[in-house]
């Protein structure tokens, strides 16, 4: 009697128990599903950002051109990544085009969950994570494309532009990111790589494949004179393209966020990428110290410049987001400082010696930092054990992702950017582009009610100057139209 | 409270309903290819779009002078009511 009595109370127990173990895991889900979503949510202060920092940098007469790159990039992207991107995420880990499935290292079953067929990629009632996860990639997807955006503004057909970020955004990136950003990739589980907030495989990559481009696409008419010095644009809103750099900063607290794992029946507490424990706060305070050091820096290299000194700060958060699941504040603060300082001196090279017209600095501050941010965790990082097999970074990890980053993101962003141009579909034409994009595009100014000045351009020599004769001037010089430019309505 | 609430009993018939009939089914390839056909409509029509409008705007700025183009323009002025 009393062991009947005891056997069915210990059922009742038991029934009970596995009932608050399910409705655990589904809040423990839930939790998971509503962090992630609110992630991307403020990862959308990133796009904003970045579409009023480019119109902000853009003269008057290609505002709307330059902001519509930004919100065309979210049209082409999602499809994109959804129909192909994140099958490669998925399914590419050990590489390509070896079934990264089958692999003991990759994650189990991740390939066929991310078929846009499959039961993770449509409704799913059973499946609370997927679809955030999913989101989250696809943010930074975009991210891949702002990057590149800002720099090729002013002169590069839009639908050239869009062609390009469906290349860098669904696949280039992506791909790199299997490698090299996922538990499974084969940079991870045999080399130890590690770049835990995407110091490489966003932004490095994303700036060397604007690099690719930048040097197919040409400078702007007028940036240099006939010596090959530089001119520099005044953009249209300077207050503008800062705001924006705030909505960027912004932002990547929610990029930060989503480059971290939770989910509290799986993981006993937060894990980065690679499934290594880290925690919120200290990812949290690395990138706010480093956007201090990265101000810092920035003002002092560039003697106070605006402009630089808000790039300082994206330029030092990237330099220590490989690492920023490890470092220190202390040092996140030198190393973001160092960072930015790199980020001015690249930025005067790529513009003055290597003359690619850089429009807002990106291959500087998202390409040239990024690797640098990838080195830095082979020297300050060493020895840290990174991803399931528990494969200790170092230098020789980290140069081996590099080398594998170059040619992935350069070649593609190169050879795409040549076909375009071989067909004639890259750049604008040259009278299109003295007039204005805006005109040819949206055949209207979007001042309408604030008179137009003549255009002003900043000299090589600092001198502020009017435009209109320098541009014609480079325009005549040029083998573009066979009409002299001159000859118009007031020759 | 949640025995009270069929949730479980409604799911799969929402699940499927939402899915078209499931994963790896017919309906879902068919939507799929669908999509794809407009993701790759869409970036042809928009390089042909605006090859058009930027070779138009190529001529036009050919014709009539580039410099006519460039020079400062007034504001447009705007419709005030006239009082009565």
């Amino acid at each position: 009697m009393t062991v009947s009595l005891f056997s069915s109370l210990l059922a009742d127990t038991a029934s009970d128990i596995k009932a608050l173990q399910d409705q655990l895991k589904l809040d423990s889900q839930i939790l998971a599903e509503t962090f992630y979503f609110w992630t991307v949510v403020v990862m959308w202060l990133i796009h904003a950002g970045f579409m009023a920092y480019e119109a902000g940098a853009a003269r008057r007469k290609n505002v709307m051109s330059t902001a519509m790159k930004n919100i065309l990039t979210i049209a082409v992207v999602t499809p994109t990544f959804y129909y192909f991107g994140w099958y490669v995420y998925g399914c590419m880990e050990e590489g390509w085009p070896k079934n990264g499935h089958m692999s003991p290292d990759a994650l189990p079953g991740f390939c066929g969950l991310t078929a846009p067929w499959s039961a993770a990629s449509g409704p799913n009632l059973q499946d609370h994570i997927s679809g955030v996860f999913f989101l989250a990639f696809l943010l930074f997807s975009w991210t891949t494309g702002s990057i590149m955006s800002g720099a090729l503004i002013e002169r590069i057909r839009l639908s050239a532009y869009l062609v390009l970020t469906a290349l860098l955004g669904s696949f280039v990136w992506i791909l790199d990111a299997a490698w090299g950003w996922s538990a499974g990739g084969w940079l991870t589980t045999r080399f130890g790589f590690h770049d835990a907030i995407a110091s490489g495989v966003v932004h490095g990559v994303a700036g060397l494949f604007t690099l690719g481009v930048l040097i197919n696409l040409g400078p702007r008419i007028g940036k240099y004179d006939f010596k090959g010095r530089a001119r520099t644009f005044r953009g249209h809103n300077q207050h503008l393209t800062l705001l924006g750099l705030m909505l960027i900063f912004t932002g990547f607290y929610g990029f930060y966020a989503a480059c971290l794992v939770i989910q509290s029946t799986v993981f006993p507490g937060w894990v980065n990428i690679y499934l290594s424990p880290t925690t919120l706060g200290a990812i949290a305070m690395v990138i706010t110290i480093g956007f201090a050091g990265g101000f810092t820096g920035g003002w002092f290299a560039s003697k106070g410049d605006p402009f630089w000194t808000l790039s300082g700060g994206l330029a030092g958060v990237i330099a220590v987001s490989a690492g920023a699941d490890v470092y220190h504040p202390s040092l996140a603060y030198l190393l973001s400082f160092s960072g930015a300082i790199v980020a001015v001196w690249a930025g005067k090279f790529i513009e003055q010696r290597l003359r690619l017209d850089d429009a807002v600095g990106a291959v500087a501050v998202h390409g040239v930092c990024g690797f640098y941010g990838v080195l830095l965790v082979g020297i300050f990082a060493g020895g840290y054990p990174t991803g399931i097999n528990n494969i200790e970074s170092s230098m020789g990890g980290q140069l081996m992702g590099i080398m594998a980053f170059i040619p992935l993101a350069f070649l593609p962003g190169y050879f795409a950017s040549l076909a375009l141009k071989k067909l004639n579909l890259l750049r604008v034409p040259p009278e299109v582009e003295l007039e204005g994009l805006d005109m040819a595009e949206f055949h209207q100014d979007f001042f309408p009610e604030f008179a137009s000045v003549r255009e002003r351009i900043v000299s090589p020599d600092g001198e502020i100057e009017d435009a209109v004769p320098i541009l014609i001037d480079a325009y005549d010089r040029s083998s573009y139209g066979k009409t002299p430019a001159g000859v118009g309505a007031e020759s | 409270m949640f025995d009270a609430f069929p949730y479980d009993a409604w799911g799969p018939e929402v699940a499927d309903f939402w899915a078209w009939g499931g994963a790896n089914s017919t309906g879902t390839y068919l939507v799929t290819a669908l999509g794809l056909l407009l993701m790759v409509a869409s970036l042809v029509g928009f390089v042909r779009q605006e090859t058009g409008r930027l070779n138009d705007q190529q001529a036009r700025l050919l014709r009539e002078g580039i410099l006519t183009h460039m020079r400062p323009s007034a504001p447009t002025t705007p419709t005030t009511p006239t009082s009565e």
